[in-house]
């Protein structure tokens, strides 16, 4: 893996140039891609029927869609429209699906299958990047990247996912990108700071918290340093946190201890983990390559990483959030 | 209160580390106040006692299955946190990732604060050992903590402060990460505490001289007062703890009569002064005296912590005795510790 000198701007640097390009302003607008014609299918939210049984896939686009494949046909089954820069996206275990749209600084609620938000959380005046979902309590954490990239970010915490945040700060320097929760309820957030190279710190927020704790995370060598931490998941045993193609492990009490790496054959944004229902099926992983030249939704098996062992292609205009909803057995 | 000059601040590392119980080859001797006659036998058990454990923490499965009261020792040699189960003393878990682990208190729900003198900060333990909380000193180095159960409020005795300041006690309240400092003009160090049913917290410490100091806040009061002690001496501050039972203060000396023995007071606590009013001598499982008993707890009709034996009688180990009669024993574990310092037990 090559990560020196592959400085990767964060999410929201990217989006705040495109929506400046874009220019459009109001939530509703159909936004502009600077592309030609596009299919009236990502005009107007739609949803196929059928879907309340099937495991879902939300994948959000720079071009202000976010599509829904059924996860394992991974057949385009549905299309969320009119959102400004929808990036991270988390779920809950009822299926319900939380898509941070960082212009707009808000985050928006759907149910499982639903082509309306059900509810809205204003994030304002900050960016919202990513978020995760306390499976203990219902809270809704959102890494903040801040104001503009001048402008501190911090972690904001929705008790059960309403009214107005609590705001955990860190060094004044850091934007938010990505945060997971663990079974406990223990947060674990990643951001980002400095322009090419870039760097990443990472706080932990555990259970009782009341204020971030820096969290040294060590990688497999003593010369490792982040030059970018973008994703944060809990796999049900380990920390996850990707790096542009390759996945570190962690244990977290008191410090982080590294357990393993996981090697993929392409770079992701956020990482997503699908624990199946039905032991037939394996745990996987779901990632999106938001490469201007071939974008692209990859699936590996987990943890064994690799080879992918599935794709999407088709309808993706440089995708960068993924989330995966459990369908009504 | 009068500040420390720089030469006095170089001292204090020295005695923070004796404290800490010697770490490792650093060690030039036993206590301050105690004279070092038997320091060489212990060097090289010190040396070995000096390894930080940098292995991820374990915990027994048989800690998430069980309701059993724990007893939780601090080791600032491996800088570890051991978890018993008691009264049997089975290791069910090692919490690594400390610095240098100390004093250590609980809650009424069964979570044990553990203080990192090194890291300035105070961790908060799950029963089961998980992380829930941590907060910080930044204006000092904490050795000890206590936990009000009228407020919910946790006290945090900070040793000594950053720059050459004075020890304090520092409350943080209920859910916050913010503190509020209360000093006692007379204590320049501070060590162990504890709350009385009603709320109020006694701890003890040393002047810069080194002498002892029994100290109060009382509940509501903006600063602390020394209490006057008759009826004995205590030479190096141990562990404070209110006998809810008894209604009285139970104080440890970790050099019992100004030698190489830890024993336990209880003090009688009036308006103005304290009463030693008996004393509880504790044994090894070899019947020799406890060498360094730095913080012990007392739970119902026993008392509970590990002797630090630089003495080297024993191999430095963790005990269960009865209450309040002291003497041999009734379980041990000499097979786990090496430099402890802080207990709390989670029922």
């Amino acid at each position: 893996m090559t990560i020196s000198g592959v400085a990767r701007p964060s999410a929201m640097l990217v989006a705040v140039a495109f929506a400046a390009c874009a220019g459009t302003g109001q939530q509703g607008a159909v936004p502009s891609t600077g592309t030609a014609l596009r299919s009236p299918s990502r005009e107007i939210s739609w949803m196929g029927k059928g879907v309340k049984e099937q495991d879902l896939l939300y994948v959000s686009n720079r071009d202000g869609v976010v599509n829904v494949y059924r996860y394992w046909q991974h057949t385009l089954v549905g299309v969320l429209t009119k959102f400004k820069s929808p990036l991270g996206e988390c779920s809950d275990s009822a299926g319900n699906v939380y898509i941070a749209d960082g212009q707009a600084q808000k985050i928006y609620e759907y149910a499982h299958g639903g082509t309306k938000a059900i509810r809205t959380l204003d994030d304002s005046p900050y960016l919202p990047e990513g978020c995760a979902v306390n499976p203990k309590t219902g809270d809704v954490a959102v890494a903040n990247y801040g104001q503009g990239y001048y402008k501190t970010g911090n972690i904001a915490i929705f008790r059960r996912a309403s009214g107005k945040p609590l705001l955990y700060s860190a060094a004044s320097y850091d934007h938010f990108v990505a945060c997971g929760y663990d079974r406990r309820g223990d947060l674990l957030a990643s951001s980002t700071f400095g322009s090419d190279p870039y760097y990443s710190d990472f706080y932990y927020l555990p259970k009782e918290g009341v204020k971030l704790l820096p969290m040294d995370l060590p990688g497999p060598s003593r010369s490792w340093y982040w030059s970018s931490g973008v994703s944060v998941a809990w796999d049900g045993r380990y920390w996850v946190v990707g790096s542009y193609d390759t996945l570190f492990r962690y244990t977290i009490n008191i410090k982080a201890y590294y357990v393993s790496t996981i090697t993929l054959d392409a770079s992701i944004n956020e990482a997503a983990i699908y624990h199946p229902v039905e032991k037939s099926h394996s745990e996987q992983l779901v990632g999106a390559d938001e490469s201007a030249t071939k974008p692209a939704v990859y699936y590996w098996n987990y943890p064994a990483g690799g080879s992918h062992v599935a794709e999407i292609t088709k309808g993706l205009d440089r995708p960068y959030g993924v989330a995966v909803s459990p369908g009504t057995p | 209160m009068s500040k420390p000059d720089a030469k006095r601040y170089l001292l204090i590392v020295p005695i923070l580390l004796t404290l800490s119980a010697c770490n490792g080859p650093s060690f030039s001797g036993p206590p301050e106040g105690v004279t070092s006659d038997r320091s060489a036998t212990s060097a090289t058990r010190w040396a070995g006692a000096s390894r930080i454990d940098r292995r991820r923490s374990w915990v027994s499965p048989d800690l998430a299955r069980t309701h059993s009261t724990f007893l939780f020792v601090s080791d600032s040699g491996t800088a570890d946190v051991y978890i018993y189960e008691l009264p049997t003393l089975k290791v069910v878990a090692t919490i690594t990732g400390f610095s240098q682990p100390q004093g250590e208190c609980a809650d009424n729900k069964g979570d044990v604060w553990v203080t990192d003198t090194d890291a300035q900060t105070i961790y908060e333990l799950s029963h089961h050992g998980q992380l829930e909380n941590a907060l910080t000193d930044s204006n000092g180095f904490p050795d000890g903590c206590a936990w009000d159960a009228t407020t919910g409020n946790l006290a945090v005795m900070s040793l000594f402060g950053t720059g050459s300041a004075s020890g304090a006690v520092l409350v943080y309240a209920k859910g916050s990460s913010g503190f509020r400092e209360y000093w006692n003009p007379k204590q320049y160090y501070y060590y162990f505490g504890g709350y009385d049913a009603a709320g109020n917290l006694f701890f003890d410490g040393r002047d810069q001289s080194g002498n002892f100091i029994l100290s109060e806040i009382a509940q509501g009061a903006s600063s602390a007062r020394t209490i006057p002690l008759t009826g004995g001496t205590v030479y190096f501050p141990g562990m404070v703890q209110w006998d809810r039972e008894k209604k009285d203060l139970i104080v440890g000396d970790q050099s019992c009569g100004d030698s190489y023995v830890s024993c336990l007071y209880t003090v009688k606590v009036g308006a103005k002064s304290g009463t030693i009013e008996g004393s509880i001598n504790l044994k090894s499982y070899k019947g020799s005296p406890i060498c360094d008993l730095v913080q012990g707890v007392q739970f119902g009709k026993q008392v509970a912590g590990s002797d630090n034996d630089f003495c080297g009688y024993t191999p430095s180990t963790t005990y269960v005795w009865p209450y309040p009669a002291g003497g041999a024993p009734t379980h041990y574990n000499s097979a786990t510790v090496s430099t402890p310092v802080g207990a709390a037990v989670s029922p």
